[in-house]
């Protein structure tokens, strides 16, 4: 095979002038690395779900039940220890569900973040006041403002991990089967397109931020960048509407008549019982906790 | 502006839940009736577009860009009935497999990203393109109409997170879901949406509409029937949600006997007789003839107990009537 030889021109990694570079290049990589992560995320989320662990064995509708049950006793639990029990479960539910502490733990840190940045405040004086246990740059921290940040993190920690866990052990498709035996079948089958046809969309999107990536040698002029932004819009909807035609087209030609009929779900077994047992347990726990 | 779990009360979740439901059941009438066999993949397709023009930066004049939340641009599109439910779909989506925004807050933050945006959003851009507008008051009123839109839904998220304090408090007074009261959280919302946010949706949904109508003016929709059922909801809404929101005491129809003396000044005698008679299996938590048990023994023991009645329920639930 013959040795293929660069010209020392494209050897080098010129960059471009600041001045060309700033501002609206970075835009569509941001859009870019949003439309990745999503895709990439789905992708290992299926990963996570379809590995043989203890909470994805049981049926979709008790999965749910359950897990709803766990958030509400969060959400109801005034006690920062029952609290903490709830989020040491979700990461002991991690363990036996074959997916580890880890990927929990990164999919809650973005809320959990978020969270201890908007708490900050609550923690001095101004705004909680009560016992000074501490003095930043002549601002106090208090006691009481220290608890109640703490509280609330562990609050917002625990039901968002908790979350996260079902969403994480679920498959899609059995996440919406089971949702369709709570809320009307015709919101968990439009919820269930619109997962379906949010892939196709987000994958026109990437390829459109890709091209555009690929021919921007610099940067864009923003006025160029918003008239992009605005044409890949205008793109996204008409091809939205198509789609939309084309398969309201083929679920008519199948028979659909408007009344959605869903498959008949397979009876609840022993390990379903025990998980929905445990799961109201702990809500029943919460009334007085 | 999505509110995660832990920031509300569950009682103001339930509350966005019954306020809820019923437009949901309307708006997905409407959109059937107007709609036809076509509703459900152009809704599924619609909150496929807003969550993923959600992902979007858009480049500012300035240099600075952002996202946008989308429900403005979704109602002018597909008419706000329509918008309501793409809306509600995106929303429901992110919150169940992205954990973006929680399960519990989910009805509040479709009231605030779903109805009050679409609704509002729809409502000023109708308004201010009245009649054969051109070019320029078109991307204008798109404009208004999403700056607006996305400011009255951070003003509604602040009110909500601003009210928890005065709903929620510990023994001690602490607070126990989002901590600062209005005078923190109303301007600490409004701020960075009025100056950052607002226009980045503005911006965003203008920019959008004007390509939209200059490519296909076909996919906007026509504004064809009444608004004034919308109208009319929305203020009932309005008026009942804060009610809810800050509502104490005894929930309707809940109340006991000293409650009612209070109340009409009498008991009535049926309730008088039998009121008092059935006090449940586990009265006030404690089990009969255990209460040499220590409290928590006793209260687990009762959890328990209402636990395996939950499960037989749902077991003979399961054999009589399985699908």
């Amino acid at each position: 095979m013959a040795e293929v030889i660069l010209p020392e021109w494209l050897k080098g990694r010129e960059e471009a002038p600041a001045s060309l570079r700033a501002g609206s290049a970075g835009f569509i990589e941001r859009s870019l690395v949003n439309f990745a992560s999503t895709m990439k995320r789905l992708y290992v989320d299926g990963d996570y779900s379809s590995k043989k662990g203890a909470l994805q064995a049981i049926e979709p509708r008790a999965k749910l039940a359950g897990f709803f049950f766990i958030i509400i006793a969060a959400s109801l639990a005034h006690s920062a220890v029952f609290l903490g029990g709830v989020l040491v479960l979700a990461f002991a539910l991690s363990f036996v569900s074959r997916i580890g502490p880890g990927p929990l733990a990164k999919r809650t840190f973005p809320a959990f973040v978020f969270t201890s940045v908007i708490v900050i405040p609550v923690i001095f004086g101004a705004v909680t006041p009560g016992r000074e246990v501490l003095d930043v740059f002549g601002a106090s921290v208090t006691g009481e403002g220290l608890r109640s940040a703490g509280f609330f993190l562990v609050r917002v920690a625990a039901m968002v991990s908790t979350a996260m866990l079902l969403s994480l052990t679920t498959r899609e498709a059995d996440f919406f089967r089971g949702l369709g035996r709570f809320v009307p079948s015709f919101f968990a089958t439009a919820l269930f397109l619109t997962f379906r046809y949010a892939f196709v969309l987000i994958k026109t999107a990437e390829d459109s931020a890709l091209a555009m990536k690929a021919r921007t040698i610099a940067g864009a002029r923003a006025v160029e960048s918003r008239t992009w932004f605005a044409g890949r819009a205008a793109l996204l909807l008409k091809k939205a509407y198509g789609v939309a035609e084309e398969v309201g087209m083929a679920m008519v030609s199948r028979g659909f008549d408007g009344k959605l009929k869903g498959a008949a779900a397979r009876a609840l077994r022993g390990r379903d019982y025990i998980w929905l047992g445990f799961a109201s347990f702990v809500l029943f726990l919460s009334f007085g906790a | 502006m999505h509110i995660p779990d832990g920031y509300l009360s569950p009682a103001t979740c339930g509350v966005f839940y019954a306020a809820m439901a019923p437009v949901w059941y309307f708006a997905s009438k409407r959109a059937e009736k107007v709609l036809k066999l076509r509703e459900m993949p152009l809704l599924a397709l619609g909150a496929a577009f807003v969550f993923v023009i959600m992902m979007f930066n858009i480049p500012l004049p300035g240099g600075s860009s952002g996202h946008m939340a989308g429900g403005a641009v979704v109602a002018i599109a597909l008419g706000p009935w329509a918008g309501i439910i793409a809306m509600s779909l995106a929303l429901a989506l992110q919150a169940f497999l992205f954990g973006d925004g929680g399960i519990m807050t989910l009805a509040a933050n479709c009231f605030n990203m779903a109805v009050i945006m679409s609704l509002s959003g729809y409502g000023i851009y109708r308004a201010l393109a009245f009649g054969e507008p051109g070019a320029g008051r078109r991307f204008f009123a798109a404009a208004v109409a999403a700056y607006v839109a996305v400011n009255l839904a951070a003003l509604a998220v602040a009110v909500e997170l601003g009210m928890q304090p005065l709903l929620a408090a510990g023994a001690d007074g602490r607070p126990l879901y989002a901590p600062y009261p209005l005078s923190i959280a109303v301007p600490a919302m409004m701020i960075p949406h009025l100056f950052f946010f607002g226009p980045v949706e503005a911006v965003g949904t203008a920019l959008v509409v004007s390509y939209v109508h200059w490519m296909d003016r076909g996919l906007l929709h026509k504004g064809k029937g009444s608004l004034k059922p919308l109208w009319i909801a929305l203020s009932v809404l309005a008026v009942l949600t804060p009610a809810g929101l800050i509502a104490s005491g005894t929930p309707w129809g809940e109340w006991g006997k000293d409650e009612l003396m209070e109340l009409i000044g009498y008991v009535p005698a049926g309730m008088e007789k039998y009121g008092e008679t059935w006090k449940g299996f586990v009265p006030d938590y404690s089990l009969p003839r255990m209460s040499g048990l220590p409290e928590p023994v006793i209260y687990m023991l009762s959890a328990l107990l209402g636990s395996a009645l939950l499960v037989a329920a749902v077991y003979a639930w399961g054999r009589l009537w399985r699908r």
